[in-house]
């Protein structure tokens, strides 16, 4: 069979991948169609095939309008005239597998539909939306890529943005897979390219449920902390999100100045919530707010009311600075039941018979009493 | 009777004879086949056979690079080629003579 053909060989290879003018989408689509069905062939006959489908698609579109469908018939048709006349073998009789059988069963099922108007427009609308399903596909190989590089894969300030090194290393590595996907997109007559493509494609479909509800419930917990934080009262902003700060009535808390039940300012007092977690105000460095130590040198952040300092000299300007306020001494009720049983009570012999509504200064025996006056 | 079960005997001849006259690439050889009165024959059937007779040895191929678009891949007849066509020709004329006889027999019976 191989005798004869003298001087017949011509350079087919290489020669045909420079100078390549791009196929409109419905050529390409058209081309990809057919080679789905060449896919078992051999190598050389798949790619001497395609490669003249190829030019011949680019000349057809470029004499008229009329859909290549009704004019070459419909890609599975087209690839089994080209099998017969060339005398290869019918689709996948050769591989013989169930598998196959059930491949091209499949493949058939859907020739049959795209002939129908209706596919067929919308086989055109999807093509044209291929770009989309681009950026869709390397935003979220990009999202896998930053999962696989760090625990929490989105940016906190841009929202939907993988971090690869830093939002600008997610977008660029975006854009990078973006390219990679038009320059493959030229040369999908390469069948081995349009499986990869096909594999990379079922991942990232695979991927792309997954990756949208991570980064939007990561962009809707951020939003939801906002929220949270100003809207509730006593609020602490929970740790490791950007904004923090606690508020009170739509206020930010700069300072807490704590009074005891007689009405006296406190010093240092270190507050703390349900869990045993110190309060803090969550404010940034303040290089005018004096710096609270706890005896092992850390720095006390639940300390109040926080004291500020003249920066020159590092003295606390005002130890018993605070806002114009009147406490009035609170309805003691502690006396009635601590002062008969506490050892820790004052030697004071008035037996606290009525709840003391007086303003006489009744030693307090309640632990507040005894932090006061303790300052640094 | 539908014309197209009866290229499929005869396209690789077809294809043979306008290769005769002239070097073509695969849609130009669809065009001249078409221009010819084989109104019927389909691209794809065009390339296939193309491919199978340059498979088969009676083929040359030679890619010609194209300004406005993909290389075109042109096939001459060569000298394998030529003895098929001339042996195919030779059936051909033969068998056409004899439907011929049959047929004109029949016309006139009408």
């Amino acid at each position: 069979m191989t005798s004869g053909s003298t001087g017949s060989t011509g350079s087919t290879g290489g020669a045909t991948t420079e100078a390549r003018r791009a196929l409109t989408p419905e050529a390409q689509a058209y081309l990809d169609g057919v080679a789905v069905h060449l896919a078992d062939l051999q190598v050389e006959d798949r790619t001497d095939l395609l490669e003249e489908l190829e030019a011949h698609l680019a000349e057809l579109s470029s004499e008229g309008d009329a859909p290549l469908v009704s004019r070459l018939g419909a890609p599975g048709d087209y690839a089994a005239e080209l099998r017969a006349a060339a005398g290869l073998p019918a689709a996948a009789t050769r591989s013989g597998a169930a598998v196959g059988q059930l491949l091209g069963q499949v493949l058939a099922h859907v020739q049959r539909l795209r002939r129908r108007p209706s596919v067929i427009g919308a086989a055109t609308t999807a093509v044209a939306l291929k770009p989309v399903w681009w950026l869709v596909r390397s935003w979220v190989l990009a999202a896998l890529v930053a999962r696989v590089l760090t625990a929490g894969p989105w940016s906190s300030g841009y929202p939907f943005v993988p971090v690869i090194g830093s939002p600008f290393g997610g977008l660029l590595a975006i854009l990078a897979l973006l390219a990679l996907s038009v320059r493959l997109d030229r040369r999908s007559s390469d069948v081995r390219t349009t499986w990869a493509l096909a594999a990379v494609d079922v991942v990232a479909l695979v991927a792309l449920l997954p990756a949208l509800s991570s980064a939007h419930s990561s962009n809707w917990q951020s939003i939801a902390n906002a929220v949270d934080i100003q809207s509730s009262a006593a609020a602490t902003a929970s740790p490791g999100q950007g904004a923090e700060g606690v508020y009170s009535g739509g206020k930010q808390i700069w300072n807490v100045y704590p009074y005891d039940d007689q009405g006296r300012l406190l010093h240092d007092v270190r507050l703390y919530d349900q869990d045993g977690g110190p309060i803090g105000l969550g404010l940034a460095y303040d290089a005018t707010k004096k710096q609270t130590l706890d005896v092992a040198g850390r720095p006390v952040d639940n300390a109040f009311p926080y004291r500020y300092v003249d920066p020159s000299s590092g003295q606390v300007i005002d130890m018993n600075a605070a806002p114009d306020v009147t406490a009035p001494p609170l309805l003691g009720i502690q006396p009635t039941v601590t002062s008969p049983a506490s050892p820790a009570s004052t030697p004071a012999p008035t037996p606290a018979a009525t709840t003391s509504s007086s303003p006489t200064p009744t030693p307090s025996t309640t632990p507040t009493a005894t932090s006061s006056g303790k300052t640094r | 009777m539908d014309t197209t079960q009866l290229l499929k005997g005869v396209l690789d001849v077809a294809v043979l004879a306008v290769l005769d006259e002239e070097d073509g690439y695969g849609y130009d050889v669809v065009r001249r086949l078409r221009t010819a009165g084989l109104e019927d024959v389909g691209d794809a059937s065009v390339y296939g056979t193309l491919r199978r007779l340059y498979s088969a040895g009676a083929l040359t191929s030679y890619v010609v690079p194209s300004d406005e678009g993909p290389h075109r891949k042109y096939y001459g007849i060569n000298k394998q080629g030529k003895a098929t066509l001339a042996g195919s020709s030779k059936t051909w004329l033969a068998f056409a003579d004899t439907m011929s006889g049959l047929l004109a027999g029949a016309e006139a019976r009408r």
